[in-house]
């Protein structure tokens, strides 16, 4: 049994992402177990949640997949989808995301993993971006005050 | 409608929607005035007398959803002459061209941004806007971004008006938004920085130009169409053929028009139309393959007419002027990215806010042609790909949260809470119960929770938590059971905002079912849950997940995000319905988003997430955001009093710090610390929630022990500069955390006043040297930038 395991292990895809999503690695996750005086993670979870709510059997979600394969099954999936030139309307339009704003806004973590800028000091950058925003709002509706913005039409007309 | 209602007050109920709106706008706008208590009336404007003060408000679309660019100066004169507001819902790119709605007496102007340069992503997500007169600021919702000045006087933005909020003004709020789709709003921004108002204004004649083409060879092939003068949008009665036929001959060539279903169709233009498919389109409707559109669209040719025609100049300030190359451009954007802390930074230990990974792989699908150009409405079977990743999506928060069923409409956090509220109220309704309006909410929730009550039409009822920040069982039960005739819900955090798992879950379940009450699970804090325990299991009877939270969807500023709920078998039949087709299911509750799916396009990033981790993963994951978490608060327990503890000494995957003793022995406050971990290169963790004076920490599974290490030191590190202040070796009022943050220019500077060290200042420890980031400003003003309100770019002189 353990050589057959062993034979399919070695076949199954080399990147896995849950070591990747997770941050500290396994030897991270003994020591900062030890300092809290636990041998396991279950050791811990049972510590921590109350014993008459927990969930016994694995979640039926499947088992860890690859990054590169995933992405190629998604792809089959998404090209299921045929994208026909839209002349529908009802406030949605086809438009040209500039390439210049497509790679270094929308797909720049430096843009996408921020919070919301409470902590204005370390989010000026996007705070004048959105300032631009409800200037050019301000500015073309003819009215002077703007907000920095809402889900989408249909809630924005129902007001908050 | 209720910023409206707000404004006018009084005791009118009547909201006016013209019948030319959008459907999905108008079935949104209905579904939110049910609960409240408004009445909706459709109709012709032009057939309507608003003088006589019965409507609070009238809701008209410019241009109407069928492209007549109508004008409404004697509807406002007389909604004005009555009392009322009046609300155009609009669009930008036509704005560049006609009259705006300000100049014809809108009071408030709303519309969607999104062809501003985004993606329609079958449906979301993008930036809707708002812009109204300045004396209805405080009434206005969303976040308002304002000019202040820093402690050295330069200038700084910063959210004005915060007082606003729900997480300050919790059911009083006027605006109940967590996620307000920022990271699209700045895209929408960044093409009008890109395009300028010439290049705007060149788009939208270039539009108009093959909607007038289109116009005048539909004409010259004999069919009907709406009358001039129009924009982008073509409404058509073909003539010696039928409306199917054309639909089906310009699927044929891979373009979708509108039914009307009356047996007339819509055309609407856009940036990507070309003369090939202008061409396509006039040969569904007849014309010979030999056409030459140039020659149509030469002979459609002519000017707006002067009298909705614009003449105000818009986009002036500098910054839509200066960055048309793609040289400029690209250094603008990098320019103001470098002035912000992301996760590319460092870690951003927000309590209740789960700054995990937002993996590359589970980014990569968003912007694939295939999700993220479909049209909202387009035939479903076009959208099999998406039909495929819904299904299978759904299954798997199912299954997570152990429920039966699964909506993906509501497009963030407040509105999957507003939705659940929803479904449990038409619950209660089919039984007959619709008295039960009472919904108990503890004092420590998420102001989010109290703002969805109330505009769910419920009467909020506060539950005391006891010392250990747990819900007071014997209130609860003291409450349900005085409310046991009209109770709806209780609305209940797992683990606790106190960051605990609370024992008695379960009992408080049970207890609220014996009082004929629903259970509304708040998933914010589904992360610590995921493989672990359940909602369904537990005994709750709805929750909505924060996708944007627990299953990877970037926050990007502050949006998108997204907030599907997931219900038990006996909620199914009420979960929210189509925005345009009529749903089959009778019962359900009406659309709570415009688009079916809410935001669709990101939905990838918790399917990639999820598929790639499996169920072990993911369970996992969890356990190291509980670890992560221990082990922090471990290291910080002596330096900083931690304020609750679950059983055996634990918390649950964050923890809260006590901060409110500096107060008094060093006279610093929560903020002094916040902004002295800018100096440390470290976002603050939330800060005075859910406990006033506190820091709360969440550290998520993604951040190495490493990256917990340098948190901890410069936690640790700020509580002795804390102790040299409380021990007399650093002066009260001039120390390192009231200076802070240490901006370049002023470390730099040749005048140092202070009576601490620069480097003290700037590097306070070693592996800042490596690790420096320089905040652009001093700490802002707040109080004299509410006082002193500027919300639009500030003229150039006020940059010195």
């Amino acid at each position: 049994m353990p050589e057959t395991q062993t034979a399919l292990d070695i076949l199954n895809p080399s990147d896995t992402f849950a070591p990747r999503h997770i941050g500290p690695s396994d030897a991270e996750i003994g020591d900062m177990l030890a300092t809290l005086g636990y041998k396991s993670l279950d050791e811990l979870t049972d510590a921590t949640l109350p014993a008459d709510i927990r969930l016994r059997e694995p979640l039926s979600i499947g088992g860890p997949r690859g990054e590169h394969e995933l992405l190629a099954e998604l792809k089959g999936i998404a090209s299921k989808n045929r994208v026909f030139r839209s002349m529908i309307g009802m406030g949605y339009y086809g438009c040209i995301t500039p390439g210049v704003i497509l790679r270094n806004i929308l797909e720049n973590p430096g843009w996408y993993t921020q919070y919301t800028p409470y902590q204005a000091e370390i989010a000026q950058g996007r705070l004048e971006a959105l300032l631009n925003f409800q200037t050019m709002v301000s500015d073309l509706t003819g009215l002077p005050l703007a907000s920095a913005s809402l889900l989408d039409e249909a809630t924005a007309a129902a007001g908050r | 409608m209720t910023m409206c209602h707000r404004i006018v007050g009084g005791d009118r109920i009547a909201y006016f929607v013209s019948n030319t709106c959008h459907p999905q706008t108008i079935r949104v706008v209905q579904t939110r005035a049910v609960p409240l208590g408004l009445s909706v009336v459709v109709g012709d404007v032009h057939a309507t007398d608003f003088s006589d003060g019965k409507y609070f408000g009238v809701l008209v679309q410019y241009p109407t959803t069928d492209g007549a660019i109508e004008k409404y100066e004697s509807v406002a004169q007389q909604v004005h002459g009555g009392g009322g507001l009046l609300v155009a819902a609009t669009d930008l790119l036509a704005l560049a061209l006609i009259k705006p709605p300000g100049e014809w007496g809108a009071d408030i102007a709303i519309g969607n941004s999104q062809r501003f340069g985004v993606p329609m992503g079958f449906g979301g997500p993008h930036a809707a806007f708002m812009s109204t007169r300045e004396e209805y600021a405080r009434q206005m919702p969303g976040r308002i971004v304002g000019v202040s000045k820093d402690a050295q006087g330069r200038m700084g933005y910063r959210l004005a008006i915060q007082t606003r909020e729900q997480h300050i003004r919790r059911e009083k709020a006027t605006s109940n938004i967590c996620t307000a789709q920022v990271l699209l709003a700045i895209m929408a921004s960044m093409y009008a920085v890109y395009h300028g108002p010439e290049g705007i204004r060149r788009i939208a004649e270039r539009v108009r130009a093959f909607a007038r083409g289109l116009r005048t060879g539909l004409l010259k092939l004999g069919h009907r169409v709406g009358d001039e003068p129009v924009f982008d949008t073509l409404r058509v009665k073909p003539m010696g053929r039928s409306a199917a036929d054309v639909i089906a001959a310009a699927r044929a060539k891979s373009i979708n028009l509108r039914d009307f279903g009356d047996g007339s169709l819509g055309i609407a233009v856009d940036e990507t139309s070309d003369v090939a498919a202008a061409c396509d389109i006039l040969i569904s409707f007849g014309a010979p393959d030999s056409l030459d559109f140039e020659e149509v669209a030469n002979e459609g040719r002519a000017a707006i007419p002067s009298d909705i025609a614009r003449t105000s100049a818009y986009l002036s300030h500098p910054v839509f002027n200066t960055h048309h190359s793609e040289t400029e451009m690209l250094r603008y954007i990098y320019t103001l990215q470098q002035r912000d802390l992301s996760l590319a930074t460092s870690m951003i230990s927000l309590g209740s806010c789960t700054m995990k990974l937002n993996g590359t792989s589970e980014m990569v699908p968003v912007t694939w042609p295939e999700f993220a150009n479909p049209h909202p409405f387009a035939p479903i079977d076009q959208a099999r790909g998406y039909e495929i990743m819904f299904e299978r999506l759904e299954n798997w928060l199912a299954e997570i949260t152990g429920f039966a069923a699964t909506s993906l409409q509501p497009n963030a956090g407040s509105q999957g809470e507003y939705a659940g509220l929803l479904v449990i109220r038409a619950f209660h309704e089919h039984r007959g119960e619709s008295a039960r309006n009472v919904c108990l909410i503890p004092v420590s929730a998420h102001g989010t929770n109290a703002a969805s009550a109330v505009m769910a039409g419920f009467r909020v009822v506060p539950v005391a938590i006891d010392a250990n920040g747990a819900i007071d069982m014997s209130d609860l039960k003291a409450k349900a059971t005085e409310h046991k005739k009209d109770l709806a819900a209780v609305m209940v955090t797992y683990p606790s905002t106190a960051g605990i798992f609370e024992e008695g879950v379960r009992d408080l379940c049970r207890v609220i079912h014996d009082c004929g009450g629903q259970v509304y699970m708040d998933g914010a804090n589904m992360n610590a849950q995921v493989g672990l325990c359940r909602p369904g299991d537990i005994g709750a009877d709805v929750c909505h997940l924060n996708l944007h939270k627990t299953f990877c969807i970037p926050h990007g500023g502050g949006g998108p995000g997204m907030g599907p709920i997931c219900v038990a078998a006996h909620l199914a039949p009420f979960l929210p319905g189509h925005p345009v087709e009529e749903t089959a299911e009778k019962r359900a509750i009406g659309a709570v988003s415009a688009a079916p799916y809410g935001s669709p396009a990101i939905l990838p990033i918790p399917y990639v997430y999820i598929a790639l981790m499996g169920g072990e993963g993911l369970r996992k994951a969890t356990q190291v955001a509980i670890l992560n978490a221990n082990y922090m608060a471990k290291r910080l327990e002596g330096h900083y009093p931690l304020v609750y503890r679950g059983r055996n000494g634990r918390v649950a995957h964050e923890f809260i710090l006590d901060c409110r003793p500096f107060e008094k022995s060093a006279g610093i406050k929560i903020d002094d610390i916040a902004k002295r971990l800018i100096d440390y290169g470290f976002h603050a963790p939330t800060m005075s929630w859910p406990v006033p004076g506190t820091l709360m920490v969440e550290p998520t599974e993604s951040e190495s022990m490493v990256e917990l290490d340098r948190f901890c030191d410069a936690m640790i590190s700020i509580r002795e500069e804390i102790r040299a202040v409380e021990e007399g070796r650093a002066d009260r009022a001039d120390n390192v955390l009231k200076g802070a943050p240490h901006t370049a220019a002023v470390v730099c500077s040749n005048e140092w006043a202070h009576k601490y060290s620069r480097e003290q200042a700037a590097f306070p420890t070693a592996w800042i040297r490596d690790h420096k980031f320089w905040p652009h400003v001093g700490r802002i003003d707040n109080v004299w930038g509410d006082r002193n309100l500027m919300c639009a770019c500030p003229p150039m002189d006020s940059y010195q």
